[in-house]
């Protein structure tokens, strides 16, 4: 009786994950590009990018590195412990409103705090007038708080949602072993929270490594900025793509420790959401002023400059270029949300009902560790070897489909990483008495474990569509011709000097950056409660 | 005459508007064993989870040995309560080993004095050598006895149980039900548990209450309802 659907099944599966595989080669191949640069691509700076630049770059960007994931850690894990557990005066507003610094581009936050608390900052002059100290937050310490600030969300989500569901009983049987709130957090919560705060910490990572803006205008030398000072600078390619491959080796190593973190952990598989408990007096008003403090600082002050600004310039034509900017921003957005998250779920699929784990899907997992310039790069030189073979009626080098293909090799990972964690929260066994009832691997995934993918799913779906809206480098090199996003926009005119101007394009990209967020918090509000 | 040790009286809960548990009055004496059984979803575990304070009642009292647990105007927080519980998941935490699970509770005694506890206990419920494992290296049996020492260590006043055995195929649950009945009649510890299987009322319980839609319709002894059960199988 059984014999049938499993034969059946099997037949499917073997159909559908040699697609799979076929689609994860395509998404490597701007990294097999990267990786054999030094077989194809010679590199006459070599010597000097090595000897003098790479030391100072890797020096300074593991510097970085290390404290916006230690201020970040800080800021997000008790917050979302807050968040989850308690009932205390706006925690309503600030569960959604601590996600919303996801929406600000860490270029638009550092431009607005360099023109609150830069040398010449708006704050720092009022301070030297009333004869205090001239602080200066353009600096390597001032950026690792700039893009801790902004960046802190890709933890506290996983994490809040950690604490919220999957450990209910372990933290009730804790309390009725006389255990208090701060001794539950830190001996049941945390340990049990740590896949999820290593999953955050790992796209916090990649974010920070990647970014570029930022880190430019503090003249803080990372890999990235070292890329582009190869590759504009000394005007040598493939000394670019050999830092890139320095980068890359990181991010491996950052990818490994943050497997073995998971590998380590133990889950509860517990889905019954926990009931936040209230506080009273002097910890209720504690509780509201740490959110309170962290929402302004991450959120109130660089939005506050930013609608300043805008309030600056509302009698200069910003209007005409900023509206069809708005309207190619959301097209693109949603659809390489759309083709990254149809894929990262083929992947995970293939994940969990494969035999083996595929190095391809791997590999193309890697994508988010380049630099979206080098991306760029090497999708070029693949279309363009494409395009002169003329097999197609049309170019592929200023599509939109290119750009989306780039889109999807690039945050691939940050679809796909929430899914993993989260799958591996289900039992095996739920699979295994899908398959005894007869049901396909493909029809246990869609019937069984999609269903309780839900929240990461969302989660992935926001997370791809905010880094899209934001992505900067990628989409200046790989749009159509005459197309501008958003982020290009306000790049140009911070280009020039119109750093008013370009406070528009950057409000609407918060904005646009808010509704998925506000969307996700609305859907996970009902189960969550 | 036994001294009365828990006293519930006309205890109310609701979630929203729909009443979960309506108007219960318990007695539980020093060392007895009360077994609380009824179809799904009658309001048992809501009982035991207002009766160690993970909920609040929306009205009615609860003292333990003469002191109020929550009334009108005294509510004690679950930490506070000298009551042990063990989950219908048993709740262990996964990334402790058994000592450290059975130690949890002990973490303000001197670490000398708190191994020897967690030594005593592990004897006590027959897991000796196995304190270094983690939960999921141990059998559903063991990670049963592991729950109970863990709340056990403590002494508490009284142990609820939350359909302790419903995970354990029926031999290991005759074995775990016996082991139970021993420790908890050593260790002179009074207990309330939640089933729904009459065969753990008829071993364990000293009394069987039968509830239904939030009440308790029968509080009577092991003997009377079985007796009565035998001649109405329908019953319940």
């Amino acid at each position: 009786m059984t014999g049938t659907p499993r034969s059946r099944s099997s037949y499917r599966s073997k159909g559908l994950f040699p697609l799979i595989s076929l689609i994860a080669v395509l998404l490597a191949a701007p990294l097999l590009v990267v990786i054999t640069s030094p077989l194809h691509r010679a590199a006459p700076e070599w010597p000097h990018v090595l000897g003098t630049l790479l030391p100072a770059h890797l020096l300074e960007t593991l510097v970085l590195l290390a404290g916006v994931l230690l201020i970040a850690l800080v800021i997000a894990v008790p917050s979302a412990w807050l968040i989850a557990s308690f009932q205390f005066p706006l925690r309503s507003v600030f569960r959604w409103a601590l996600v919303l610094p996801l929406a600000l581009p860490t270029y638009i936050s550092a431009y607005a705090y360099a023109g609150l608390l830069g040398p010449t900052g708006s704050i720092s002059r009022w301070s030297v007038a009333h004869g205090g100290p001239r602080p200066d937050i353009v600096s390597l310490p001032g950026l690792c708080v700039v893009l801790a600030l902004v960046l802190f969300p890709y933890i506290y989500l996983p994490t809040r949602a950690a604490f919220m569901r999957g450990m209910r009983t372990q933290l009730e049987a804790a309390r009725l072993l006389g255990s208090g709130a701060v001794d539950r957090f830190l001996r049941i919560a945390l340990p049990l929270a740590r896949p999820a705060i290593a999953g955050g910490a790992l796209l916090l990572c990649m974010e920070t490594l990647n970014d570029f803006g930022a880190v430019k205008y503090y003249g803080v030398r990372t890999l990235t900025t070292g890329i582009f000072r190869s590759w504009g600078g000394l005007y040598d390619m493939g000394s670019a793509l050999r830092l890139s491959m320095v980068l890359l080796a990181l991010i491996a190593a950052l990818l490994w420790i943050e497997r073995r973190t998971r590998k380590g952990a133990r889950q509860t598989t517990d889905q019954v959401p926990g009931v936040p408990v209230r506080l009273r007096g002097t910890k209720a008003w504690f509780a509201t002023g740490w959110c309170s403090l962290i929402l302004l600082l991450s959120l109130g002050l660089p939005l506050g400059r930013i609608i300043s600004d805008v309030f600056a310039t509302l009698d200069r034509p910003v209007w005409s270029d900023v509206f069809p900017a708005f309207g190619n921003t959301v097209y693109v957005a949603v659809l390489a949300a759309a083709c990254t998250m149809g894929i990262a779920l083929l992947f995970t699929y293939r994940e969990r009902h494969g035999e083996r784990s595929d190095v391809a899907i791997r590999v193309a997992n890697l994508g988010y560790a380049i630099p979206g310039a080098v991306i760029a790069v090497a999708v070029m030189a693949l279309a363009g070897a494409i395009d002169r073979q003329g097999w197609m009626s049309f170019a592929l080098i200023g599509s939109i489909g290119l750009l989306t293909y780039a889109f999807t090799v690039r945050f691939l990972a940050v679809g796909t990483q929430p899914l993993y964690g989260n799958l591996r929260q289900q039992s095996i066994s739920l699979d295994e008495s899908a398959r005894l009832l007869g049901a396909s691997p493909w029809r246990t995934f869609v019937r069984v474990n999609l269903p309780l993918l839900r929240p990461a799913l969302l989660v992935s779906a926001l997370l791809v569509t905010i880094d899209v809206i934001k992505e900067l480098p990628l989409t200046l090199v790989l749009r159509p011709f005459n197309f501008q996003t958003l982020s290009t926009t306000a790049y140009e005119l911070a280009s020039i000097e119109q750093l008013r101007e370009a406070s528009w394009p950057a409000l609407l990209i918060v904005l646009c950056g808010a509704i998925p967020v506000l969307l996700l918090e609305k859907l996970l509000a009902r189960p969550l409660r | 005459m036994t001294p009365l040790l828990l006293r519930i009286r006309d205890l109310h809960f609701a979630h929203g508007t729909s009443p979960v548990v309506r108007g219960v009055d318990l007695d539980l004496a020093a060392g007895e064993v009360v077994i609380v059984v009824g179809p799904s979803g009658c309001g048992k575990t809501t009982l035991l989870r207002l009766i160690a304070g993970l909920e609040r009642p929306t009205r009615g009292n609860i003292e333990l040995a003469g002191d109020p647990l929550s009334d009108g105007a005294t509510f004690v927080a679950p930490e506070q309560r000298p009551l042990g519980m063990v989950f219908q998941g048993l709740a262990l935490f996964p990334h402790l080993t058994v000592n450290q699970n059975i130690g949890f509770g002990l973490s303000k005694a001197p670490k000398g004095e708190r191994d020897r506890r967690v030594a005593e206990e592990l004897r006590s419920v027959g897991l000796e050598g196995l304190g270094d494992r983690h939960p999921h290296q141990l059998s559903g049996g063991q990670q049963q006895r592991v729950a109970i020492a863990r709340s056990l260590v403590l002494r508490p006043k009284v142990l609820l149980m939350d359909e302790p055995f419903s995970d354990l195929d029926a031999r290991t649950r005759r074995s775990v039900r016996t082991e139970v009945a021993r420790i908890l009649r050593e260790h002179g510890t009074a207990a309330i548990i939640v089933s729904h299987d009459r065969e753990d009322a008829y071993h364990l319980g000293d009394r069987i209450a039968l509830m239904d839609e939030g009440r308790l319709v029968r509080v009577d002894t092991a003997e009377v309802l079985r007796h009565h059960w035998q001649q109405h199988p329908f019953d319940a």
